[in-house]
Order: C-alpha cells, then sequence, then structure tokens
C-alpha cells in the first residue's frame, strides 16, 4: 500500500502540474460541498459534474424543504463564481444499476482519464461505489479522491442522520455469499444508527468486533464518539486495547494497515463504516483489495445543517497510471 | 470491588443472545424449553410455518433449534432433543438468511442490462435470485451432509435414524450430480468436495456480477439456471431415502430476513418474496418451510412468482403467532411466559457460573402486594399524617369520615381508593349525608371495583408524594415484559446493574431493595424507547408518536381524581374505519402496525361494552414505557374509545395530544346497547 496524501494543493502541484482532470462530486446543503470546485477550476479543469442526491420521500424527519432550500444556495453561489457545472439528480437509495448509469452518462468522467473525486457530500453508499467502478475500469488512470473538513464549528449537535434502513451491503460490496467472517470491524462516528441489526446478523462473530476510531476530534467530539460506542450495548470484555484503535480522522493509510494487520492475510473481516469519510475511504480500498464485505445502516433522512463552514481539503491518490495504491509497493530504501 | 466485579458478571447483559444463536453448544445451554408448548411445537411438524412474533419475543430462538448442528448439540449431550420434542418425528434442517447471503440484492443490478436481452424481461431477475437459492441451500445441504458423515454427527444420525453406510455410499453424490433441475452443471463432479467446490463457483460468480465486478452473467451459468423448488425437492427425496423405511425424514428448511427484502431492496423486493412465497406454494411433501417475521410484517405479498395466485393460510401454511403463546390473556392460568422467563435467568445465571436455586431469579425480585408498594409513600417516620392529603378536594365532614373508618394507620391505597370512590358519587350528585351512610359499608374496598382501581390510585399516590411510582418484584417484572423475553431480560440486566452500582450483591441480599429495583427498571424504561429511536422502517417516528402519547395518557390519569376511567390507557378504534382505505387510515393503520411489530404497542383483544356493527381494535404503549410515562402496566377493561381522524391528529398532527374522555373528541358510539345493560335501564 502506498498512497500519497497531502492538503489539495501540495498534490496538485505535486502531481497534477498542468495536466487536464475532471471533477466528480456533489452538490448538497453542506457550505463544504463547494469547496473543491472552488479551489481547483482551472483552464486545466476540463468537467465539473456535481450529483444533487436527494432523500427518499418517506424520510423522517422530512427535511427536504431546507435542504432544496441550501441545495439551491450552494448552486447558485458556484454560478455567481462563474464555475460551469452539470449535474445529474439521482435519489438516494439509488440502485446499482442506476449508480453505474452515473459514469455511463457522466461527462467528466469521459473527457479526461484524471478524476478528482469529491467525496465531501457524498454519502457512502455513492462514493464507495463509484471509487470501486473507477479503480476496476482501466479507462480511469489517475483518481485522486478529495475530502473537505467542516470549519472550526465542525458538526451540527442534534443527530445528524436518522431513519436508518436494515443493514445492507454498501453497493459491490457485498461479502461472498459463503463466508465465515473472523471479526467485524466498525470505524466509529458519531451516530450509531441500526447498527444493532448488523450486530445482530453478525453475531457469531461479535465476540470479534473491533473498533476503529478517529483521533484526535476534541474534547466534545471523543464524548460523542464514545457515546456512540455506549449505544452499542457492547459486552464489557468487547472493550479493551486490543479492539480498538484510534487514528486520526484523516489517515486513510494507518486505517489500511490496521485493517491489514487484524486481518493478517484471512481476507475474513467484515467491515462496517460509520465514522469518518476518509476512514470509510481505507475501508473502501481494503475491501476492494481483499474481496470482503462492507456493511451499513443507511439513513433515509440527513439533517441539513449536518455542518457548519469549511476547513482544509485533503487529497489522495488512490490510482495513479493505472495502477491502484493498494498494489503499489512500499520500497524501503 | 464486589461492584466491578458484579457488573461484569451480569448474566443478563446479552440480550441478544436469546435472538440469534449460532453457536450450538451455547444455544443449548441457554434454551428454554419452557417455550415449546402447544402451538410452537407446530415449528417442528412437517408442515410450512410462518412465525410471528414482535421484535425480541424469541422467534429466532425457536426456529435455531430446527437445525441440523444445533438440534446435533442437544442430542450429542442429552442423547434426546429437548423433553417437549418428545414425540416429534425427526428431521433435518437446514437455514438461509437472505440479507446476508445477498438475496436481496437481485434486480438492483438487471441480469438483462448490458445483454442481448430484452430490458424489460424483468422476468430475469427473479429468475436468477431462484437458481442462487437452490443452490445456497443446496451447499448448506450438502454441509449437513458432510457433517451426517463426521464424528461428530453420530448421535444426530442415531436420532434421525441413518445408517453411515447410506451415506457414503458413492451413488449419494451421483444422485446429487445428475438431477434433471442442474441440467448437467454438476456433471462433472464425482465427491462431495467437488460437488462443494463447484457450488461455491456458482454462488461466486452470481456475487461477482451483483457487486459489478462482472460485466455480465456467464452464458454457462444462464443455460443451466434451475427453477425455483426442483432441485430442494430432490434434496429432500433424497434425505427422506436414506432414513428408515418405515417413517418419512422430512427436510426442513429456515428463511430468516423474508420481511426485510421490500426494505433493501425497493423496486424488487415483493418479487424476491413471490420466489420464497413460491417455494411454500408448491407444497412439497418432503420439504417444509420455516419463516420468522415481525407481527405485522407478514402477508402484504402472498402472491406466487409468475402467477396471481396466493399462498393460503391453513391450506398452504400455518401461521402460529408468538405473541398468543407467550402473552398474559384475562384468565392467566396456562400463562407460559412466567415460566419461560424464570428458566431463561436461572440457564443464565448457570452460564455465568452462578448457582442456586431454579427460583433465583424470583427470590431476587420478590413479592409485590399493592399494599406492600403503598407502604413506600408518604412513610415519614415522625409523622405519617401527610397522607391524609390523599382525601383533597373531598368535604371535611367526608374526610373525617374516612380517617375515623380506616384509622390512623390506614394504607395510603385505602386511603386514596376511599377518595376516588367519594369523588365519583359526588359527581354522580349524591348529597355529602347519603355518602357518609354509603361509607359503613367501606364500598371502596369491594373486590372488582377495587381492582380495576389499584394501578392507578399507586400511580396518583406517588404523584402526591411528588416522587415516581416505585417498581419492584417478580410480578410486577413479569407484567412490564409484556410476554417479550428480551424486555424481561433488559429489565433483570439493568436491575443488576442497579444493584451492583450501589455495592449490592444481587443474589445475597434477597429480596433486592425495592428502590434500587426501581432504579433500574426506571433505566430499562428509558433504555426500551430509546432503542426505537434507531430502529429502521421510521422507528424515529414512533419515538416522536410515543413520547408525546405518553405524558398525554399520564396526565389524563392523574387528573382523574375519581379513578372513573380505569381503563384509560389505551385507545380503541373501529376495525372498519382502520381499513378503510384511504391516506389517513392507511397512514395510522401503518404506524401502529409497525409499533407493534418493534414492541413499542401491545395490541390486545376487545370485547367492546357496547354493540356497533363493527369490531373494534385496542392498544396499550408496551408494558416496559409505563415506568418512564408513569401510567400503568396492568390492563384493565374499557380503553379509551376514539375516532380515527383523532388519532390520525394525534400521530402526523403538531398539536398537543389531548387523551381521554376530558376532550371533546371521544368517540361515543351510536350504537345499541347489550341486552345486559338494557336490562339494567328497563329495571330502572
Amino acid at each position: 500500500m502506498r498512497l500519497p496524501a497531502g492538503s489539495l494543493k501540495q498534490i496538485q502541484t505535486q502531481f497534477l502540474g498542468d495536466a487536464p482532470f475532471s471533477v466528480l462530486g456533489c452538490v448538497s446543503f453542506e457550505e463544504r460541498c463547494r469547496a473543491v470546485p472552488e479551489l481547483v477550476y482551472s483552464p486545466n479543469c476540463l468537467a465539473i459534474e456535481l450529483l444533487e442526491i436527494h432523500d427518499p420521500t418517506d424520510a423522517y424527519p422530512d427535511y427536504s424543504v431546507e435542504a432544496q432550500r441550501k441545495i439551491t444556495r450552494n448552486r447558485q453561489r458556484l454560478k455567481r463564481a462563474k464555475i460551469p457545472f452539470t449535474t445529474q439528480v439521482m435519489g438516494l437509495l439509488a440502485t446499482e444499476d442506476e449508480l453505474m448509469d452515473i459514469l455511463d452518462s457522466s461527462k467528466a468522467t469521459r473527457v479526461t482519464s484524471t478524476i478528482l473525486l469529491d467525496i465531501t457530500s457524498l454519502p457512502k453508499r455513492y462514493f464507495c461505489f463509484l471509487l470501486k467502478r473507477m479503480m476496476l475500469l482501466e479507462s480511469y488512470r489517475n483518481i485522486i479522491v478529495t475530502y473537505t473538513v467542516p470549519g472550526p464549528h465542525g458538526y451540527a449537535h442534534g443527530p445528524l442522520a436518522e431513519d436508518p434502513q436494515p443493514s445492507d451491503n454498501l453497493p459491490g460490496y457485498a461479502a461472498p455469499a459463503i463466508y465465515k467472517p473472523k471479526a467485524l470491524v466498525i470505524s466509529v462516528g458519531f451516530e450509531s444508527l441500526s447498527i444493532k441489526s448488523l450486530l445482530e446478523m453478525y453475531i457469531d462473530t461479535k465476540r470479534e468486533t473491533k473498533f476503529i476510531l478517529p483521533f484526535p476530534p476534541g474534547g466534545g467530539a471523543t464524548r460523542r464518539v464514545w457515546d456512540t460506542l455506549r449505544r452499542m450495548d457492547l459486552q464489557p470484555e468487547d472493550i479493551n486495547r486490543d479492539n480498538i484503535e484510534s487514528v486520526a480522522s484523516w489517515d486513510v493509510e494507518e486505517v489500511f494497515k490496521t485493517l491489514t494487520h487484524w486481518d493478517g492475510g484471512s481476507k475474513s473481516l467484515v467491515l462496517a463504516p460509520f465514522g469518518p469519510k476518509p476512514h470509510s475511504l481505507a475501508m473502501a480500498l481494503f475491501a476492494l483489495k481483499n474481496n470482503v464485505g462492507m456493511y451499513y445502516t443507511q439513513p433515509k433522512s440527513y439533517n441539513p445543517d449536518y455542518s457548519r463552514g469549511r476547513g482544509p481539503t485533503w487529497a489522495y491518490i488512490v490510482k495513479w497510471d493505472g495502477v491502484p495504491c493498494y498494489d503499489r509497493q512500499v520500497r524501503v530504501p | 470491588m464486589t461492584k466491578n466485579k458484579e457488573r461484569i458478571r451480569n448474566p443478563f447483559r446479552e440480550l441478544l443472545t436469546t435472538e440469534l444463536l449460532e453457536d450450538p453448544v451455547l444455544y443449548r445451554r441457554m434454551f428454554s424449553e419452557s417455550i415449546l408448548v402447544g402451538e410452537s411445537l407446530q415449528v417442528f411438524r412437517p408442515v410450512n410455518v410462518v412465525l410471528l412474533g414482535q421484535q425480541g419475543a424469541g422467534k429466532s430462538m425457536i426456529l435455531n433449534l430446527a437445525l441440523y448442528h444445533v438440534i446435533s448439540a442437544w442430542i450429542s449431550k442429552n442423547n434426546k432433543p429437548p423433553t417437549p420434542l418428545d414425540h416429534i418425528e425427526p428431521f433435518f434442517g437446514i437455514s438461509i438468511n437472505l440479507a446476508r447471503v445477498g438475496f436481496h440484492i437481485f434486480g438492483r443490478r438487471s441480469i438483462s442490462k448490458g445483454t442481448l436481452f430484452d430490458f424489460s424481461d424483468s422476468g430475469r431477475d427473479p429468475a436468477a435470485a431462484a437458481d442462487f437459492l437452490n443452490h445456497f441451500l443446496f451447499y448448506e445441504f450438502l454441509n449437513g451432509i458432510r457433517f451426517l458423515l463426521s464424528d461428530e454427527g453420530v448421535s444426530l444420525r442415531d436420532w434421525m435414524g441413518v445408517s453411515s453406510k447410506q451415506l457414503v455410499d458413492r451413488s449419494l453424490v451421483e444422485r446429487m450430480s445428475s438431477w434433471e433441475s442442474w441440467y448437467d452443471y454438476y456433471s462433472d463432479c464425482h465427491s462431495l468436495d467437488s460437488l462443494m467446490t463447484k457450488c461455491k463457483e456458482r454462488l461466486s460468480v452470481w456475487r461477482r456480477f451483483l457487486n459489478t465486478n462482472l460485466t455480465e452473467v456467464p452464458s454457462d451459468i444462464l443455460e443451466t439456471q434451475s427453477e425455483i423448488g426442483l432441485p430442494l425437492h430432490e434434496m429432500g427425496k433424497l434425505i427422506d431415502s436414506i432414513g428408515p423405511k418405515n417413517r418419512r425424514l422430512p427436510l426442513f428448511v429456515v428463511v430468516d430476513q423474508y420481511e426485510a427484502l421490500p426494505e433493501l431492496n425497493l423496486t424488487h423486493g415483493t418479487k424476491l418474496q413471490r420466489v420464497v412465497n413460491t417455494l411454500i406454494k408448491a407444497r412439497d411433501p418432503y420439504v417444509f418451510y420455516k419463516l420468522g417475521a415481525r407481527t405485522y410484517d407478514w402477508g402484504t405479498e402472498l402472491r406466487v412468482w409468475g402467477a396471481e395466485s396466493r399462498i393460503e393460510v391453513q391450506r398452504d401454511y400455518v401461521i402460529i403467532n408468538l405473541t398468543d403463546v407467550l402473552m398474559r390473556r384475562e384468565d392467566s392460568s396456562g400463562w407460559v411466559f412466567p415460566e419461560l422467563a424464570r428458566d431463561v435467568a436461572y440457564k443464565r445465571m448457570l452460564k455465568e457460573g452462578y448457582r442456586g436455586e431454579k427460583n433465583k431469579i424470583k427470590d431476587m425480585l420478590g413479592p409485590w402486594f399493592p399494599n406492600r408498594e403503598a407502604a413506600l409513600y408518604f412513610n415519614e417516620e415522625k409523622d405519617n399524617s401527610r397522607k391524609w392529603i390523599l382525601l383533597r378536594g373531598l368535604a371535611d365532614t367526608l374526610r373525617i369520615r374516612v380517617r375515623e373508618l380506616c384509622g390512623d394507620e390506614a394504607s395510603p391505597i385505602d386511603i386514596r381508593l376511599a377518595g376516588a370512590w367519594l369523588l365519583q358519587r359526588l359527581q354522580k350528585g349524591v348529597a355529602v349525608p347519603t355518602l357518609v351512610k354509603e361509607l359503613e359499608d367501606f364500598p371502596w374496598r369491594k373486590r372488582w371495583w377495587k381492582k380495576e382501581r389499584v394501578e392507578v390510585a399507586l400511580l396518583q399516590i406517588a404523584s402526591y408524594d411528588n416522587q415516581k411510582r416505585i417498581y419492584f418484584g417478580w410480578d410486577t417484572v413479569i407484567y412490564l415484559s409484556g410476554g417479550n423475553i428480551t424486555a424481561f431480560l433488559l429489565l433483570c440486566s439493568e436491575i443488576w446493574d442497579a444493584a451492583a452500582k450501589r455495592d449490592v450483591d444481587p443474589l445475597r441480599a434477597l429480596p433486592l431493595e425495592a428502590g434500587i429495583q426501581s432504579n433500574g427498571i426506571n433505566r430499562a424504561s428509558e433504555t426500551w424507547s430509546l432503542r426505537d429511536r434507531n430502529e429502521i422502517s421510521a422507528g424515529r417516528k414512533r419515538y416522536e408518536v410515543i413520547t408525546r402519547l405518553g405524558p398525554s395518557i399520564h396526565d389524563s390519569l392523574i387528573g382523574d381524581a375519581a379513578i372513573s376511567n380505569p381503563g384509560h390507557t389505551g385507545f380503541s378504534i373501529r376495525e372498519s374505519d382502520l381499513l378503510k382505505g384511504d391516506e389517513k387510515s392507511a397512514a395510522v393503520e401503518q404506524l401502529i402496525s409497525k409499533a407493534v411489530s418493534y414492541a413499542m404497542f401491545e395490541e390486545r383483544s376487545h370485547h367492546p361494552k357496547v354493540r356497533e356493527g363493527t369490531k373494534r381494535r385496542k392498544w396499550y404503549l408496551h408494558p416496559l414505557l409505563s415506568p418512564q410515562f408513569q401510567i400503568p402496566h396492568k390492563r384493565v377493561k374499557e380503553p379509551f374509545y376514539v375516532q380515527l381522524d383523532v388519532v390520525y391528529d394525534w400521530f402526523f398532527g403538531q398539536k398537543r395530544i389531548d387523551f381521554g374522555p376530558r376532550h371533546k373528541h371521544r368517540d361515543v358510539p351510536n350504537t345499541v346497547q347489550t341486552p345486559k345493560r338494557k336490562r339494567k335501564l328497563t329495571s330502572k
């Protein structure tokens, strides 16, 4: 595994240079969804495609009016900044067929072989699937994943996402049908959603549940993460140093290494990405490399005040010159 | 030191263990045979069964016993299956968890898309799903055969009456590989291992396609697609053929997560259910399907695949409702749940290394009597005269008379009931001098009048004493569980933790102090409501409704000082209104059904006092929610009759819920009085 990562500016300078590229991202109700288009728009940026994703109509609470107002505001601001972009309007619970169509009908992914996949506001079921397709298909030579953290005020204090669906694989990441998992690894975040339904499904591996916690997210956030753990109704013996790893919330490579260590070459983990997006990214990369399953209880309703402001943008080179990062060996000098 | 040790060894903490146990040895140690009575024994008979029950009621616990490796663990240890199965013929059970194996993904990635087939040919996806199901169950079947061949499987083999000679017979593999329903897919397989390898390869192809690793399904897979149920029929026939000549040896197939299909696959979920329904419709003489579903999640799609015919209850399958088995009826004789709970608790204590009598849990919680509870309120040592405020709202003459009759040592329950009786009579316009005379007969102590009002009276006493009701005792815990074993375990677990926090050993301080028990019970109640908040199928909405409805019921009861309507802890709606099919009735019906399925509401049979030409149904909050909202957990006849429109406003409106007859929306039926009532009126 070799994953060059850094600030978007650094990665742009060192890897992109003057090469043409395009952006595939999301225009959502979050202010930070505009960060990458605004930062990278230049003559080299051949296309920007932003998915507009709506919660299902039966979602509860129904935030559709407020969410739409904020989405419209973000669209207007991008237009005011004279950043041209195209959009595809999608439903949150899109099927695998519909998700495959995104790449087929996207201009952004046709005009250049270098894509910036901005996962900032893309739901996990979207970005993990798009990542998988682009990692597998040879036509995508260079893929840079970008992620903008919220501003100093972080996330909303109330629930960030609600009304979960039953436990399901993320599209494209179902575990093999005949499969005896060794352990369930949960990346922990601010919401436990219906994670108990996942624990029920993997009750036989419950004794081997492992956790990845984001670190160091600040005092209040630490409490929220531990509250999430508490809501999982775990056994006291599940919480011990061997089962918990704290990893910086931006550190994709470290999460990948942790998973590799826990897996021990058995390719028999089950992954549950409930934590920060970069941790989910690491899990997706690990799942692709090792053909293991990723499971989630998809919320149907997202809080339109999910995050406030925008912070730094990180970038990760997950595929370069056709070689996925997990197939690149680290050379020891 | 005691605190930490006892908390870690809380035998009730792992609530899930009763629901899903895939460790056969642990299952044997934890399973309670007490649940295997009457109807629930049907699960183990050669008939298609749909087992219904609330979330956490123990459906999976029962269904898992049908699996070959689980029953085998039991037989290996005890030389026989659980005693209630003594008269059940042996069987061989395999299973599939539809969500876990990814059956629900079929159709989300279409087989036709990207191939030469017509895109609109939507029948290809259920056909593919059927093939996947056949082959997955074949793999499970082969695993079972391999188990029978192993040393581990000797006891099971003996119980089934199968000889190892028949199993090692080479022709067995040849028979399986040559079934016509496989279309020669397994024709090159000559051993059990090669069959399993080839089967696994096929399942892997389907998985890779659904995961979008393959652009299309290889032609050799498409050309050998098996039809739904046919290979299973062959498996059933094969098992039967290796069993004893003089009796049938049926194949049981346990299907889990059937109800989740429409939620996990919005466009094709019900089509996939129809594939499973087709298996049931076949009424195979060798294969019998056992499905578990939450109470109201069964019955929304009963059609079979490719036709409009439906599976019919009693003809194609039987329904067993665990609620009927476990919930207390008006006549509590033969009520199974207390014995089940006691046994489950005992087994958990044993597993955790605690030794003791089978009744240890009952001893730990102790008895409950209304007077014992009432004595915990207004119990200041120096001056217990404050309790006479329970007679507030009454004229001095009446208060003095009650005090004279009951004496200074009167129980608060006696005082409150006397007060309620007087207030009722006053509301009816009876004069004070008449009441003074009537009091001589202690009418508030009459059995039925008192019985119906004790619960509300205790809540009011606690409220007058400015405190929450104190919950304790075995009977209380059993009532609060509402026939749900998970609720019972949660209660026990929280009580145990509450004791450990106070450094009290729960098994030595018998019975546990009421205050400790009450702390644990209140915490369990809070956990029960929060548990649903993050549940699927709009748990957040249910939580929001419950947190508005509960306080409203409480206010209504506390405000009714005369206790005129002790049954108004639940509500009743006309069934015809619910079944109207318009937007409002559908929304109300759906919310109530899900609330019952997720054990937030409790539905009880209802025989209304009035005849109005239609049936009624009544609902209460689940008893375990009662402590949180301070409402009675025991049910009394005659709930609050209410119109559907009003319930719609409760659930979906933004206003405060006004529960009870003091508000204008009571549903006063335009009805014919019952003959009994009529006679009474006539005689007057």
